[in-house]
């Protein structure tokens, strides 16, 4: 999981996973698409280069005519005018072929990174939710960008070849002997190559680390500039940018130092080479029957340094052509992956008839055996609006996954109507339904053109309309530039709840036949949530509706309730029959969804609390603590609108609030209202601290702890407590959190007492 | 920190280019000196070539055609003098490296601390207009490439001007050797003028050869620049809808966003091949092959006549053919130092951006946190001045919140209550009005004190991707360990620390990914009670939380709110209904104030609002029976 932001793309993939042969085939058949472009650029370079090899020679000739015993005026004229001819053309002939390849160079990066978006595009989820979104950015930008260079320089490198191959059949051609003499360049040559390949390598690469460390760094402190600021704590921050900053200097220093030792070291070869062939060619220069004459001498000191130069940028183009084909690679990985999910080639279009939603032995999983959905059955009949209900991790959102077909369950069928999703095409389901997820994600863009994403044709008063609908348009027109406002990374400059608000407008605008709505208000507070709740009825009453909900309303009102547990659909009824049926999703209500009776009961107790400080004299501190205390502690009071969060107090309800409460107890006895303090003293009086310990590790991991024990499913409650409870029951049952007060009306049937 | 941002600081983009070069004025000179140095270094061998072929013929022979008859000791001594001279230009060349390096790399180092600096200090004004995807790769990019103008741009430009420098000399002086000066003759005017020729081709080719290299570049700086503006343009593209998939996937715009990718692409890709084809028929190539020609056939001439011996010939010869290989080199450091300076320019924008928060001249040091604080009539718009935004987040509000008093802040979506936490924060100023504690504006007190005071609990909590220990002592560096867990513990998160994998030392995962949403809050509220603030803010509007961890977050917030002015965005009935002072806010302006009883009471829109609220009902039908509300 990369989440260490820019951080992930310093990190290089250690190991290229294909042959060098496989990956250099695959660039050239990209560039096959410009057969004859590059063919002509070929020839034309061949040609620039035999021709660029040709006009040292004609100087050369030049010089012996000039040295003989009667020089001809004409012939040097000749010579130059040849000359010049020469290196006109090769540079027409070179500046065509730059043209051409540009084209084609640019045109193959297009090729390939449509390509890999196309292919981005298609694949599985389940690839995007394992990559840091900027990774997989890159495998577009900076990849191609690279895969461009890499072509360049194959381009460079078979003219860097050809020169030097026919440098080398030129000089042969002139002297053996200087020809063996250019020789001495390669060892010098072959010595820088194996520097830059290991020690600058690594040099490189450890300098572009510690600068991705620096970039991560700004950037975090960048998306964290509020914290800093609200803080103070800027010149911390700067410190630290400084020492990852230094250190990114001494990496990047000692790079460079090594690219100073190049220059020079390159010079510095040709130089000796230059000694060595004055020393060969003047030998040969030089006695009564000479073996070569002054232009040759000439030549044999203008090509050696064409005979240096391309040796010496093969060996810098190593570094490119690794890197280059480092990226090929990675670019390899996704063009070859197969998407689990893409339209089959039977897939026909949903058809209009077909609604409702049908889960037949549904089995999922995300992670090679762990069961995500377990052999799930039901059915959702066109027009009813269905909530899902469960704990976390009990396969709500996956549930909407599937019906998305952004999976494929590993068992069993999801259908609408009475198509298979696995013979729909992706783009007509896609039409017919909608979800709006947890997360709100809002493109860059304006508010109207975020809002229009889920219809394109709608007119900005249609948008204007359905945000006025769902309350919306309040917040927009206050905003800086109205509907015009540019969202900027993801909606910084909006609130989570506006967010929401306008991924619920972009939704309700694409007006699909099946809604789902993933915990989708649950960002926004009371009183805009009952506005889109209205909307939503007014707007989609007769639809398919699936709400994954927390919202006491969405439940009751619901034509059905689906209660998971752990992957297991384990109740299905209407609310009133579920809550009849006194089974799991009873004891879930209470928990999270009847926050009516628990209010009203942390008040009161509050007040009692309020009047208890009072009476013992105190100053009064927390005023809100006692009341706050039970309120929670006791029935899991939840917030204005208390979610399902991450998964806690549902598990082990009772025992857990009551250990809080003894926490509490320790902490402030004073806090607590009278009665409470001394169930609590009692309790303790019988508990030992093991088991204190015991529970708060419990604590800390509520999802590990596996099922539901109902308030009669522990006795951890002293009797003496219970007792008391119970008597308060009796006196005022609404007095009592609502699982307790379920629990005194059971054991009264039970007559435990 | 304090900065009277009045006296700020103007760049010029050019000025802030050579910064670097004119910080270290000495060694930056001597790196000068040293890079002419070596490039004679480099030169000198060609004129001993010339030397050393006329060593190959035989002195007795004054035409030069006669071969020597063996290698004489001048000529062994050349050679010497050609290695020599090679391993004095390696070390040269090596320690030019190194100044240059140190030069310029520190340049980088300090701009880039600066810049950051810069940004950190900007208000928030900056920051929500100002894409942080922009400022990151200015930081990184920019400032790279600005480097990369310095060295080895500028660098490799000097070398090529003391490169033309030298051969014009060298081909100059030639011209005034007596035995050529009336070789060439014209009547001008009846005057016979010698042509100095050399002195011609050189005077005439060089500025030609160079006007038309800038040129070049000059030519290329759009491109660059609209090649570089595509390719964030397709960055940015691809990141948004790889980073919302999902939402592509749902509403299945596939093939929308395909085509849209395809434009975008395609427009990349005009803008590289305008860029690469630039590259093609490079002008100033030319003017040294004319030149080239010229001096062939002029000393070819020359020495025909007697007036230039071979040697010379092959000097200049080689001097010329060396030039050609700035052909490579030369407009491609052109480029780079044009483009630097377009670098430059984007970065020096930046820091050129007016603050608008202006920090006090004078300062007020002695403050009652402790006192009321009084917004009076307050309002207040995002944006800087030029964008003529007129609409404002927070209107005409006037409120005082008297000194300890637990404030609740309710209002839909956009209302201002953001805003009213932000300014007190002092991370924007009031428009209009002033916002006074203990009878001092906040604009008289400076930032770091404002919010030395002043603690927030923000919405979406932001957690750095440091140690546990490092982000809670966020709110005071120097607390000890002690106070850390004292903190973590009242805010009820020791628990959950010790359990993770390496308690307090354990580093958060970005944006705290690796913790959850509650365990996030509570490391947040120990943030702030570490920090200990006089007045805290709050912004709690989001619940999407399971009883216990809402119960935990009670009680931590409890342990912060003792003792303290406190500020809170909420939407909890049982905060309402505790809290001193309930601010209701809709449209940036206050609608109504009061405690829950009398807003109850009095307000049609709390009451509305209360309505809404999940339990409320029962409340309402409690307080109609007995008529009044608990």
């Amino acid at each position: 999981m990369g989440m260490h932001g820019p951080r992930a793309l310093t990190r290089q993939k250690q190991k290229r996973s294909r042959p060098i042969r496989v990956l250099l085939g695959r660039m050239i058949s990209y560039l096959g698409k410009f057969k004859r472009i590059v063919t002509i650029g070929a020839v034309l370079s061949l040609l620039a280069t035999i021709v660029a090899v040709f006009d040292p020679l004609i100087l050369s000739i030049g010089i012996n005519s000039v040295l003989t015993e009667n020089p001809v005026l004409e012939t040097i004229l000749l010579l130059t005018l040849i000359y010049a001819i020469l290196k006109v053309t090769s540079w027409i002939m070179s500046s065509v072929n730059t043209w051409i390849m540009a084209g084609a160079q640019a045109g193959f990066i297009q090729n390939v990174q449509e390509d890999i978006y196309s292919k981005l595009l298609q694949s599985d989820l389940s690839y995007h939710k394992g990559e840091q979104s900027g990774n997989v950015t890159s495998r577009v930008t900076s990849d191609t960008v690279e895969l461009g260079t890499g072509v360049q320089v194959m381009i460079d490198f078979s003219s860097q070849i050809l020169m030097l191959v026919s440098s080398f059949i030129l000089l042969f051609l002139v002297s053996p002997y200087i020809a063996l003499t250019s020789l001495v360049v390669v060892p010098g040559v072959a010595f820088m190559a194996l520097l830059f390949g290991t020690v600058g390598q690594r040099i490189m690469l450890a300098s572009r680390r510690a600068s991705g460390e620096v970039s991560g760094q700004i950037a975090e402190n960048l998306s964290g500039i509020h914290v800093a600021k609200a803080f103070n704590r800027e010149d911390e921050l700067a410190e630290r940018m400084m020492e990852l900053n230094q250190e990114s200097y001494r990496h990047g220093f000692r790079f460079m130092i090594l690219m100073s030792a190049m220059q020079p070291l390159v010079r510095s070869i040709g130089q000796f080479a230059l000694a060595a062939m004055l020393f060969v060619a003047g030998s040969l220069a030089v006695g009564t029957l000479p073996a070569m004459n002054i232009g040759d001498v000439f030549l044999g000191i203008v090509l050696i340094s064409r005979f240096l130069w391309p040796l010496l940028s093969l060996t810098m183009m190593f570094t490119s052509v690794q890197s280059s084909l480092a990226a090929m690679d990675r670019v390899s990985d996704i063009l070859d992956s197969k998407p689990a999910i893409a339209d089959t080639p039977e897939a026909i279009s949903l058809t209009d008839e077909s609604d409702g939603i049908y889960f037949q032995n549904v089995t999922f999983e995300y992670v090679k055996d762990t069961q995500v959905l377990k052999n799930v059955n039901f059915s959702i009949e066109p027009g009813q609006m269905v909530a899902i209900v469960g704990h976390t991790g009990a396969g709500k959102t996956t549930i909407a996954s599937l019906v998305n077909r952004f999976y494929d369950p590993n068992e069993g069928h999801v259908l609408i109507g009475d198509q298979d999703l696995r013979g729909v095409t992706q783009e007509s389901l896609h039409n017919a339904l909608s979800l709006i997820p947890q997360e709100p994600y809002l493109f860059d863009d304006t508010i109207t053109e975020n809002i229009r994403y889920g219809r394109p044709e709608s007119t900005d008063d249609e948008i204007k309309e359905i945000c006025k609908t769902i309350g919306a348009d309040e917040f927009i027109e206050v905003l800086a530039d109205g509907y015009d406002t540019v969202i900027i990374e993801g909606g910084k400059n909006l609130s989570a709840g506006q967010r929401q608000m306008i991924t619920i407008a972009r939704t309700m605008l694409a007006n699909p036949k099946i809604l789902i709505l993933d915990e989708a208000t649950s960002r926004l507070d009371a009183y805009s949530e009952s506005l889109v709740q209205d909307a939503q009825e007014r707007l989609f009453s007769n639809r398919t509706t699936v709400v994954i909900a927390h919202r006491l309303t969405t439940i009751a009102n619901a034509s059905k309730i689906l209660m998971f547990d752990h992957g297991e659909l384990i109740e299905e009824g209407t609310h009133e029959e579920l809550l009849a049926q006194g089974g799991q999703f009873k004891s879930l209500y209470e928990t999270y969804y009847s926050h009516q009776g628990i209010e009203e009961i942390s008040e009161e107790v509050a007040e009692v609390a309020k009047e208890q400080v009072e009476k013992h004299g105190g100053e009064t501190p927390e005023p809100s603590g006692p009341g706050m205390m039970m309120g929670m502690g006791m029935g899991g009071m939840g917030p204005g609108h208390g979610g399902m969060g991450s998964g806690g107090m549902g598990m082990k309800p009772t025992p857990e609030m009551i250990e809080k409460m003894k926490e509490l107890y320790k902490s402030d006895p004073d806090s607590m209202p009278e009665p409470m303090r001394e169930m609590m003293e009692k309790m303790l009086e019988n508990e030992n601290q093991d088991d204190n310990n015991e529970e708060s590790v419990e604590n800390v991991h509520p999802d590990e702890t596996v099922g539901y024990g109902g308030p009669s499913g522990s006795g951890r409650p002293s009797p003496e407590m219970m007792k008391r409870m119970h008597e308060q029951y009796k006196k005022d049952p609404d007095s009592v959190p609502a699982h307790m007060r379920d629990h005194f009306k059971r054991m009264s049937e039970k007559e435990i007492e | 920190m304090t900065k009277n941002t009045s006296e700020k600081k103007r760049f010029t983009a050019a000025g802030y280019m050579l910064s670097g070069l004119i910080k270290y004025k000495g060694v930056t000179t001597g790196a000068i000196i040293l890079t002419i140095i070596s490039t004679v270094l480099v030169t000198i061998p060609s004129i001993i070539i010339g030397l050393a072929v006329n060593e190959l013929r035989d002195p007795a022979d004054p035409s030069g055609l006669t071969p020597a008859l063996g290698l004489t000791p001048q000529f062994i001594l050349y050679i010497w003098i050609i290695i020599g001279l090679a391993l004095l230009y390696m070390g040269l060349y090596f320690v030019v490296g190194w100044v240059w390096a140190i030069v310029t790399l520190r340049w980088e180092r300090d701009a880039r601390q600066d810049f950051f600096e810069a940004l950190q200090e900007y208000s928030m004004t900056f920051h929500d207009e100002v894409d942080s995807k922009r400022l990151l790769s200015v930081a990184m990019q920019d400032i790279t490439w600005v480097r990369f103008s310095l060295n080895p741009a500028i660098r490799n430009i000097l070398g090529g001007f003391i490169s033309f420098g030298i051969t014009m000399i060298i081909l100059i002086q030639i011209d005034f050797r007596p035995i050529i000066q009336n070789f060439v003759v014209v009547s001008f005017f009846g005057q016979s003028i010698s042509l100095p020729v050399y002195t011609i081709i050189m005077v005439i080719g060089t500025p030609l050869y160079l006007i038309l290299s800038y040129r070049y570049a000059n030519a290329v700086e759009p491109v660059r620049r609209k090649r570089s503006e595509d390719m964030e343009l397709l960055t940015a593209r691809t990141q948004g809808v790889f980073q919302g998939i999902e939402v592509v996937r749902a509403f299945g715009t596939e093939r929308v966003e395909q085509e849209k990718f395809h434009d975008i692409s395609k427009t990349y890709e005009e803008s590289v091949t305008k860029e690469g084809r630039l590259a093609a028929f490079y002008l100033p190539a030319l003017v040294l092959v004319a030149m080239t020609t010229i001096a062939f056939f002029y000393s070819a001439y020359a020495v025909i006549n007697g007036v230039l011996n071979p040697g010379e010939m092959i000097t200049i010869l080689v001097l010329l053919v060396a030039l050609e290989g700035l052909n490579f080199h030369f407009p491609r450091m052109l480029l780079v130092l044009r483009g630097g300076y377009v670098n430059a320019q984007r970065i020096v924008d930046i820091l050129n951006w007016d603050e608008t928060m202006i920090e006090p001249v004078t300062e007020v040091t002695e403050v009652n946190w402790g006192g009321d604080i009084v917004f009076d009539n307050v309002s207040f718009k995002y944006g800087s001045e030029e964008n003529n935004n007129d609409h404002y987040a927070l209107k005409e509000f006037n409120i005082t919140i008297p000194s300890g008093s637990r404030v609740a802040l309710i209002g839909g979506p956009g209302g201002g209550k953001s805003t009213i936490l932000k300014l007190l924060l002092r991370l924007y100023d009031p428009t209009e009005g002033s916002i006074t504690v203990g009878g001092v504006n906040l604009r008289d007190v400076t930032t770091e004190s404002v919010r030395d005071t002043v603690g927030l609990v923000e919405q979406d909590i932001f957690l750095f991707r440091m140690s546990v220990h490092d982000n809670i002592s966020f709110g005071r560096s120097q607390a000890t360990q002690d106070e850390i867990e004292d903190a973590a513990t009242r805010a009820q998160a020791h628990e959950f620390i010790v359990e993770l994998p390496e308690g307090y030392d354990t580093i958060i995962g970005e944006r705290g990914m690796t913790l959850s949403g509650g365990q996030r809050q509570r490391l947040a509220i120990a943030r702030a009670i570490i920090q200990d603030p006089k007045i805290l803010l709050l912004d709690d509007s989001v619940s999407a939380v399971d009883a216990q961890t809402e119960f935990l977050m009670r009680k931590a917030l409890n342990e912060v709110m003792a003792n303290r002015t406190s500020i809170t965005v909420t939407q909890r009935l049982r905060t309402l209904k505790e809290s001193d002072l309930i601010v209701i806010v809709d449209k940036g302006r206050l609608i109504a104030a009061g405690c829950h009883d009398d807003l109850l009471r009095d307000s049609e829109h709390y009451r509305r609002i209360f309505e809404r609220l999940p339990g409320a009902q029962k409340l309402l039908a409690a307080a109609r029976t007995s008529g009044g509300v608990a």
